[in-house]
């Protein structure tokens, strides 16, 4: 039994494709007769690492409360009692040591990934030496191990690829050197701006002045504009969504005035996001009647909160992916066996363009300008490569089982079905209201 | 127990009859009364013909919200969306506006007594009054409505309201940019443990969207009986960039300060146990070069 590719980045020229199975990253290599695999990383750290972690600081304070408490002359009343450290036992719920955030800087010499166990963004320097035929080797250099005191949702770099800028699940977003070797202690980290909601998706871009500002989104249905790096000042908020927001992107081709977002909502929004405050929705549309089809008995509501015939569907868009070439996104919905193409024009208005069917339900995609790649629960086609045509034309490429098989083959083993890292969390954003 | 509960659940229950009879809404929460001039028989109507204020005891509630969690809220989507006729009626112009913004609020206001005291303090501004805790919200409600219905000089107290809302959540979905020129947060929950501390109304990165909402020259009030607290705030205050601190002569002088430190019902509360009372005030100063 293998894991499937939970995360998938492929580099802008789309010869280097970047994939997380389980707590490994493989580093593929595109060329025209097939893929090679050019290195791979595996987390090793230990699954229980919070624990023990959380272990050492209570044994820490224990101790030091014995020293001053034999200092004070063993007043048998306060004398502190020795701390449980219980490892997890069988019946547990299973900690998972995976990869849960992965993407490339804006210069794509570096590559960013966050680590579920011990709530780390950790950074590799790309060394490609392939064109130097005296060495020709290929490697990623570990930069470093940035923890985080809560665990990161979402990742970005600052325009000049000078700071990685991490938001978290607690709604805080940090911004640490991102070449700089030495890890900073998570306590003494700032927040540079924060919501009181989990963030779910985090980027930056200049405004209509050439200021640079980082946008995030939330749970709470916000999309939040705030300059950069002065982020205490707010630009504005984006309001129009309903429910959470789970991925924005924007797109190239409209030179950073377009952003198009959506989550748990029944339709993905475009924004003017530069415009007069109050006017920057511009474009909304309904995926439901092309979505509708798809969904099956995982997309019912929870009993509590299902309708009297049982038959409250609820889906979610789980990520958009841009394809440069043809100024289409591909929407991908969390369990769902197809992507859904819109068109998005250069002054953003939105329009449903085809959908295409999948053999398993997508996990996640990348796109470089020649070729979309997408993720599927299917053991016989867990990747599938296709080929963004002259004319439009999105179709599985020609050479899909040279492609394939190589990467297919790779995937990471696991020993039990329980061991499957969670495919599918963005539906759990819902909100369910009480009170 | 039980009998006191249900007691205090029955004359809520009146009251909510009361309330919906007075304002011919249902909304669940954005609620408060027409100026009507046929009056329905309310159940809680008092001798002289005025409406009876109503009691606290009924409408108690532990004291800590969690502002994380999911709260069957009311929220408008954005600040065009809200209908702040509903609450201002008195101001609702011909063609169905407000012809006045909320420009002072009261963050956590608890039962009310700053809202009240404000509203006739400052005839002239909209005060909204922002409280988490349903029963709460529910009962500073009532007594604006009495207040409404039972003052002498017409208009009186028209300028008040209260909801029911998350401010640490969902504050910029009521306000502009630059809409408020006042905000209070008046003895505001401790929330003591240190893992708690996010929860905490005041802190360096919610204090951006005060900011926000803030006009320039706008000013925040704090006030808390837990000196802890207190230096939380002033140190997250101080280390915004955006707010520069008032000193004491500025607080000597200034009405509000009187305001917030003798007629909220904390205020009173700490004032019959001597307890001390801690101010800090800022000014929202202008943005800088970006």
């Amino acid at each position: 039994m293998k894991h499937f590719y939970q995360k998938l980045v492929t580099n802008k020229k789309g010869d280097l494709l970047f994939a997380s199975s389980a707590n490994t990253v493989l580093v593929f290599e595109i060329t025209p007769s097939g893929a090679n695999l050019l290195t791979q990383w595996t987390d090793e750290i230990d699954p229980y690492f919070s624990v023990r972690k959380h272990h050492r600081e209570v044994l820490q304070k224990y101790e030091d409360d014995m020293k001053s408490f034999s200092k004070q002359g063993n007043n048998p009343e306060s004398k502190p009692k020795k701390p449980k450290m219980p490892i997890p036992g069988p019946g547990a719920p299973p900690t998972f040591t995976y990869i849960r955030g992965m993407r490339l800087s804006r210069n794509e010499k570096y590559l960013i990934i966050l680590t579920d166990n011990d709530k780390a963004a950790v950074v590799f320097e790309i060394s490609d030496k392939r064109a130097n035929t005296a060495d020709s080797s290929f490697s990623l250099v570990l930069i470093k191990r940035q923890p985080f005191s809560k665990r990161p949702s979402a990742v970005t770099t600052s325009l000049d690829d000078m700071d990685l800028i991490v938001s978290d699940k607690f709604g805080d977003v940090f911004s640490v050197p991102l070449m700089d070797k030495r890890a900073i202690d998570e306590k003494t980290l700032a927040p540079i701006l924060g919501h009181v909601s989990m963030l779910t998706c985090i980027d930056m871009a200049t405004d209509e002045n050439g200021r640079q500002c980082v946008i995030t989104s939330d749970r709470d249905e916000h999309i939040r504009v705030s300059y950069f790096p002065k982020s205490y000042v707010i630009k504005k908020w984006l309001f129009g969504h309903k429910e959470f927001v789970s991925s924005f992107v924007l797109p190239e081709w409209c030179s950073n005035k377009v952003i198009i977002s959506a989550g748990g909502d029944n339709f993905v929004c475009s924004w003017l996001w530069q415009n007069n405050p109050g006017s920057e929705l511009i474009g909304k549309v309904e995926l439901s009647n092309v979505v509708e089809k798809y969904l099956d008995e995982e997309h019912l509501a929870p009993k509590k909160f299902q309708n009297e015939d049982g038959t409250l569907k609820e889906y979610c868009v789980s990520e958009i992916i841009p394809l440069n070439k043809i100024h289409k996104i591909a929407v991908i919905v969390e369990q769902v066996s197809a992507v859904f193409v819109l068109k998005v024009t250069d002054n953003g208005s939105l329009e449903y363009d085809q959908t295409i069917e999948t053999p398993g339900y997508v996990i996640y995609g990348t796109s470089s300008d020649d070729t979309l790649v997408l993720s599927l629960v299917d053991e016989t086609h867990s990747i599938i490569f296709y080929n963004i045509g002259d004319d439009g034309g999105i179709r599985v490429s020609e050479k899909q089982n040279q492609l394939a098989s190589e990467i297919e083959k790779n995937r990471v083993a696991m020993d039990n079905d329980k061991d499957r890292v969670p495919l599918f969390t963005v539906g759990q954003l819902r909100k369910r209201r009480e009170h | 127990m039980s009998t006191e509960l249900s007691k205090r659940k029955r004359y809520r229950e009146t009251k909510k009859g009361d309330r919906v009879k007075l304002q011919k809404l249902e909304q669940k929460h954005v609620r408060i009364a027409d100026l009507d001039t046929d009056k329905p028989a309310l159940e809680t109507l008092g001798e002289s013909g005025k409406i009876k204020m109503p009691k606290k005891r009924y409408y108690r509630q532990r004291a800590h919200s969690n502002p994380f969690s999911d709260h069957s809220l009311d929220y408008p989507t954005s600040p065009d969306d809200m209908d702040w006729t509903k609450l201002y009626p008195y101001y609702k112009t011909q063609d169905g506006k407000i012809s006045k913004q909320v420009e002072i609020a009261d963050i956590g206001c608890g039962f009310g007594g700053l809202t009240v005291a404000l509203a006739t303090q400052y005839p002239e501004s909209l005060i909204l009054g922002m409280e988490i805790r349903v029963q709460v919200s529910q009962y500073v409600e009532d007594r604006l409505l009495a207040l409404r219905e039972n003052s002498r000089v017409k208009g009186e107290y028209q300028n008040a309201a209260v909801i029911r809302a998350n401010a640490m959540k969902f504050l910029p979905n009521f306000f502009k940019k630059g809409q408020l020129s006042k905000m209070f947060f008046c003895f505001p929950d401790p929330q003591f443990k240190q893992r708690k501390h996010k929860a905490r109304i005041v802190t360096t990165t919610l204090l951006s969207e005060y900011a926000f909402v803030l006009k320039e020259g706008g000013i925040i009030y704090t006030i808390t009986d837990v000196l802890d607290l207190h230096n939380w705030m002033v140190k997250h205050l101080d280390a915004h960039p955006l707010f520069e601190r008032l000193d004491k002569d500025w607080e000597e002088k200034d009405d509000c300060v009187k305001i917030m430190t003798v007629s909220t019902e904390e205020g009173k509360k700490v004032s019959r146990n001597h307890g001390s009372k801690y101010i800090a005030c800022y000014r929202r100063v202008a943005d800088p070069e970006l």
